[in-house]
C-alpha cells in the first residue's frame, strides 16, 4: 500500500513537471525534460560498475594465473587464456571513458592516476619482456631480456619503472604483455585462424620458465592493482567521482561525450581499424600482425568491446545500470537529431559485428582490403559507419549546447 | 636619462612609420581583415591541448585514411626486433626515442634538457672539425653524428649528456633586472672513447605543424628575403644554406631544422627516423652504427629498410597536412600595439611574412597558397651567447635558421611548457627574445629599450601567433 501511494505521488509529480514543459515546444508532442544532472549522474554510476566488471574479470584471471602457476598444466594454461579472454570484453568496454580529462589518462591532478599506458599500451616491445619466435631464445639471452637478465627482480614496481622511463610510452606491462606471456608470437598465417602457440613448458621445463611465472604473475597484478585504482576512485564518494560530479555540468557532459566521440571517430576507426588495414609490412608482407590483440587474435572481439563501450556511454545503459542518457538529452532537445544518432548507432554497431561475428579473422579480414579501395568490404565499412556514429555525436552535442 | 633614451626611441620609431606611410602620422594599431589566417582558409581554429594535431580541411576519406596511417606510425612506440608487430620493429639498437611523437609530443615541442633525466625530445649532433665530399658533417669515431642515449636490451647506449649553467645578468632601460641561464652541455658514461673536444649541437623538437607549406615553398620564396652583404644596410643579412639531396644526390636549399641542414621534408622525416629511433628507410638504408659498435651491429633488423617507402610516405603525408592553427587574440589592444611594435623594431625583418606556395606540393591543398609563418627560412648569425660552434654544410657555429613563430603562443597549451630556441634554454618568448644576438642585437637593444608596457604588448603579439 505504502509503495502504490509513492508510485501514485511520483506520477503526479511527473505529470506536473510535463505539463510545465510543455510550454518550451512549439505545439507538437509534450516533451520530457531530461536533467542534465541525471544524465551525469548515471553517466558515473555507468563508469563505476564498467570498471568494477572489469576490475572483477581481472581479479578471476589473477586466480586463473595463480591456479596455473601453482600446477602448470595445459588445463590451467587454457584456462588462463579463457579468463583474460573474458575480462578483456570488460576492459575494453571501458576505454570509451578514455579521453575525457578522466583519472586514466591526465598526469597532473591530484585524482590523476595516469594509468592508461600502463594498462593498455600497444604494440608491446616483446624481445624488452622475453624470447620471442622459437629460435630466438639464445638472442633473448645474450640481449638480456627482462626475463632473462637475472640481476633484475620481477615485481610489480620494478615492471611499472622499467615499462614507463621518462615517456608515455608503455612497452613491457598490461594487457597485452600478459597476452603475450600467455599466447606468445602468432606466427602462423591468418589463413590457419590460430593464435600464438607458445607451449605450457615454457613455464615448466623451459629456459627462465620461474621468472618466466613471476613476471606472468606480477604484470597480472599490476593490472589489478591499476583497475582498482580506478574503480576506487570512481566509486561513489570517490576521489574523481566526487571532482566529477561537482565539475560545472556542460564541462562534465563535454568531457564524457568526448571520450565517446575520440573513440569511435578516432582511436577505434583510425587508429585500431585503418592502420592494420593499410599496414603494409608483417609476414609474407601483409601487416596481419598489426592489430592490438595480435597474440591472441581476439581483435575482433576487442573492436565490438571499444564500439559497445560508446553506445553504453551515449545511451546510458550498461548491464543492469539505465537512467537518462546523452541520448535522451538530445532527443528532449531535437528528435529529428537523436533519430540521426540512434540510426548511426546502429549502422556503426552492425557493422563492426561483421567484423566480430566474421568466419574469417580480423587478421585475414584486413588482408584483404585497402583504405583506397573502390568498394569497401566489411573492415572499411565499419570505420566509414564509425566516422558518421563520431559525426552525429559531434552534431547531438551542438543541438544540447556543447561543441566538441 | 633613460626618459631621454626613451623618447628618443619613441620620436626615431615615429620618423621610421611616417616615412613609410606617407602620410599618415604614426602606424595605427588596427586589425587588418584575416591577418589571424596564417595559412588562408587551411588553418585550424583551435585552443586545445590538441591544437597542432589536425589535418587541414578538405582532405578527401582516403586522404582522411592515408593522415590516420602516418598519425599513427607516428605516434606509435617503435618495438625492437624480431617483434609480432613486423610493421612496426626495428627500432635502435641505439636511438634517443622509440617514437615520434615522444619528442614531438602531440605534434609539438620538445622540453629542454634536465640533468638525470632521459631526454625528452631533446638530443645532441656530433662531429668532428672538417666537411665530407657532400659538405655534411664529418662524424666523430665510434659516434657518428649524433649522440644515442638510450639503448635496447644487451646493447650499450652511446653515453649520456649532462648540463650545467652559467649565470648571465642584464638590465632592461628602465631598470628591471633579467637573469638568463646558459646550459653548457657535456658527455658522462661515453660507451666508445671520450667524447672531449668534439663539436656538438644541442637540439629540441620543434613542433610539426604547417611543413607541407614549406615544403610547397619555391626557393625563390626564401630567397627572395636574403640579403648577404646587407645592401639595405639594417643590420640584417640572412643567406640560404645549400646543403646536400641524399635523395636526388644535388645541393639543393635547406628548408628544415634548426641550422636548415634538410632540403626536403622526405630528408628530414627519414633523418630523424634514422638518427632518432635507428630506423632504417630507402633513403638512408644502413643501420646506424658506428664502428666499433660491434653488438649493435649484431643485433637483428627490423627488415631492410625497416620503414618501407609505403610507410614513409604515409608519415610524410601526415607530416605535411597537419593544419596550423589561426592566431588567437588578434583584436586585442596590446596584441594589435604589440603588431605594431613587432614591425617597427623590424623583428619582422628576419621573422618574415607572406611567401606564396608553388605547384610541387604534397596535395593541391598546399599548392598557391599565402602564408604567414613568421619566418624568412634564412641563416643569420645570432652572435655568440647562443653559438654551438659546430658549422652544418654552409651554416657557421654561429648562424641560425629564423624559427616560424607560427603556432608558438600555444606550445604551453600543447606541450605543458614554454621552452624555446633550438636547445629549450629560453624559458619563455621575453627570455628568446633577450637570447638573440649577433644581427638581432640592435633590435634586442630596442627592445630592452621599451618600456615594461610595450615589452608585454610585443609579447602578447608573438603570443597571438
Amino acid at each position: 500500500m505504502k509503495f502504490k501511494l509513492i508510485n501514485l505521488l511520483y506520477l503526479l509529480t511527473i505529470s506536473l513537471f510535463i505539463t510545465a514543459c510543455s510550454n518550451d515546444d512549439d505545439g507538437g508532442e509534450p516533451s520530457v525534460t531530461v536533467e542534465r544532472s541525471a544524465v551525469i549522474e548515471n553517466y558515473s554510476n555507468l563508469v563505476y560498475q564498467s570498471y568494477l566488471d572489469s576490475y572483477n574479470g581481472a581479479v578471476s584471471l589473477q586466480t586463473a594465473i595463480d591456479v596455473f602457476i601453482e600446477t602448470p598444466t595445459d588445463a590451467n594454461f587454457t584456462a588462463a587464456k579463457t579468463a583474460w579472454l573474458a575480462a578483456r570484453d570488460f576492459y575494453g568496454q571501458t576505454e570509451a571513458f578514455r579521453e575525457a580529462n578522466g583519472p586514466i589518462d591526465t598526469e597532473n591532478e591530484s585524482w590523476s592516476l595516469g594509468t592508461e599506458g600502463q594498462l593498455n599500451a600497444w604494440p608491446i616491445d616483446e624481445s624488452y619482456i622475453d624470447y620471442v619466435a622459437t629460435g630466438t631464445e639464445t638472442y633473448a639471452g645474450s640481449f638480456t631480456s627482462i626475463i632473462s637478465d637475472t640481476s633484475v627482480t620481477i615485481d610489480e614496481a620494478t615492471l611499472a619503472s622499467l615499462n614507463e622511463e621518462t615517456t608515455d610510452k608503455s612497452i613491457s606491462t598490461g594487457w597485452h604483455a600478459i597476452e603475450f606471456l600467455l599466447w606468445g608470437q602468432d606466427n602462423t598465417t591468418p589463413s590457419e585462424d590460430l593464435p600464438g602457440q607458445r607451449d605450457y613448458t615454457d613455464y615448466t621445463i623451459a629456459d627462465d620458465a620461474d621468472r618466466r611465472a613471476e613476471y606472468l604473475e606480477a604484470a597480472t597484478d599490476l593490472l589489478v592493482s591499476d583497475l582498482n585504482a580506478l574503480t576506487t576512485t570512481w566509486a561513489p564518494n570517490g576521489d574523481y567521482r566526487t571532482v566529477f560530479e561537482a565539475l560545472d555540468e556542460d564541462v562534465a557532459l563535454k568531457q564524457f561525450i568526448n571520450g565517446a566521440f575520440f573513440i569511435a571517430g578516432d582511436e577505434l576507426s583510425s587508429e585500431r581499424i585503418i592502420a592494420p588495414v593499410d599496414s603494409t609490412d608483417g609476414i609474407d608482407g601483409l601487416g596481419q600482425e598489426d592489430e592490438h590483440s595480435c597474440f591472441s587474435d581476439n581483435t575482433h572481439q576487442d573492436i565490438w568491446a571499444n564500439a559497445q563501450g560508446v553506445y553504453n556511454v551515449v545511451f546510458g545503459s550498461y548491464g543492469s545500470i539505465s537512467g537518462d542518457s546523452f541520448y535522451d538529452l538530445v532527443k528532449a532537445n531535437d528528435e529529428e537529431q537523436a533519430q540521426k544518432l540512434k540510426d548511426a548507432a546502429d549502422e556503426a554497431m552492425e557493422k563492426v559485428n561483421a567484423i566480430a561475428n566474421n568466419a574469417e579473422p580480423f587478421d585475414y579480414l584486413i588482408t584483404l582490403e585497402s583504405s583506397t579501395d573502390a568498394n569497401f568490404g566489411v573492415v572499411m565499412q565499419s570505420v566509414v559507419a564509425l566516422q558518421d556514429w563520431a559525426d552525429e555525436i559531434s552534431a547531438s552535442a551542438i543541438t544540447v549546447g556543447i561543441s566538441l | 636619462m633613460t626618459h631621454k633614451i626613451i623618447l628618443f626611441f619613441v620620436l626615431t620609431l615615429s620618423f621610421f612609420n611616417c616615412s613609410n606611410d606617407d602620410y599618415e602620422p604614426i602606424a595605427e594599431a588596427e586589425y587588418e581583415e584575416g591577418e589571424e589566417l596564417l595559412t588562408g582558409a587551411l588553418g585550424v581554429n583551435s585552443t586545445s591541448s590538441n591544437a597542432f594535431g589536425f589535418e587541414i580541411s578538405g582532405l578527401s576519406f582516403v586522404q582522411q585514411a592515408e593522415f590516420a596511417s602516418g598519425n599513427s606510425l607516428f605516434n606509435q612506440t617503435w618495438v625492437s626486433s624480431p617483434a609480432s608487430t613486423t610493421a612496426r620493429d626495428g627500432l635502435g639498437p641505439t636511438f634517443n626515442a622509440r617514437a615520434c611523437a615522444t619528442c614531438h609530443f602531440k605534434d609539438g615541442r620538445g622540453q629542454a634538457f634536465i640533468n638525470g633525466e632521459d631526454s625528452s625530445g631533446f638530443l645532441v649532433r656530433l662531429s668532428s672539425p672538417g666537411q665530407d665530399s657532400n659538405g655534411d658533417a664529418l662524424p666523430v669515431l665510434g659516434y657518428g653524428t649524433q649522440l644515442q642515449d638510450r639503448a635496447n636490451n644487451g646493447i650499450d647506449f652511446e653515453a649520456k649528456i649532462v648540463a650545467t649553467y652559467e649565470t648571465i645578468t642584464g638590465t632592461y632601460a628602465d631598470g628591471t633586472p633579467y637573469e638568463l641561464l646558459k646550459p653548457i652541455y657535456s658527455f658522462s658514461q661515453e660507451s666508445f672513447g671520450s667524447l672531449a673536444g668534439v663539436l656538438m649541437s644541442p637540439r629540441v623538437a620543434q613542433q610539426t605543424i604547417g611543413l607541407g607549406l614549406i615544403s610547397a615553398l619555391p626557393d625563390d620564396e626564401i630567397t627572395k628575403f636574403a640579403d648577404e652583404a646587407d645592401a639595405d644596410n639594417d643590420g640584417i643579412s640572412g643567406r640560404a644554406n645549400y646543403v646536400y639531396n641524399y635523395d636526388l644526390n644535388e645541393q639543393d636549399l635547406g628548408k628544415y631544422g634548426w641550422k636548415a641542414n634538410a632540403p626536403t621534408l622526405k630528408q628530414q622525416v627519414a633523418g630523424a627516423l634514422h638518427g632518432d629511433m635507428g630506423l632504417t628507410t630507402s633513403l638512408f638504408s644502413e643501420t646506424n652504427c658506428p664502428s666499433p659498435q660491434q653488438d649493435c651491429e649484431d643485433a637483428i633488423n627490423g627488415g631492410e629498410p625497416e620503414v618501407t617507402d609505403e610507410q614513409l610516405d604515409k608519415i610524410l603525408f601526415y607530416q605535411a597536412h597537419l593544419a596550423v592553427p589561426n592566431r588567437r587574440n588578434y583584436k586585442e589592444e596590446n596584441v594589435l600595439k604589440g603588431k605594431v611594435l613587432f614591425t617597427s623594431l623590424n623583428c619582422i625583418g628576419c621573422h618574415a611574412i607572406n611567401q606564396k606556395t608553388g605547384t610541387d606540393a604534397a596535395s593541391e591543398y598546399l599548392e598557391n597558397i599565402t602564408i604567414k609563418p613568421y619566418s624568412d627560412f634564412l641563416l643569420h648569425d645570432m652572435g655568440e651567447d647562443l653559438a654551438d660552434n659546430r658549422p652544418d654544410f654552409l651554416a657557421t657555429g654561429t648562424e641560425w635558421r629564423t624559427q616560424p613563430l607560427w603556432g608558438i603562443g600555444l606550445i604551453s597549451t600543447v606541450n605543458s611548457h614554454t621552452n624555446l630556441l633550438h636547445d629549450g634554454r629560453a624559458a619563455n618568448i621575453e627570455e628568446a627574445i633577450l637570447w638573440h644576438g649577433g644581427e638581432a642585437e640592435t633590435i634586442k637593444e630596442n627592445f630592452k629599450n621599451l618600456s615594461a608596457e610595450d615589452r608585454e604588448n610585443l609579447i602578447s603579439f608573438v603570443n597571438s601567433l
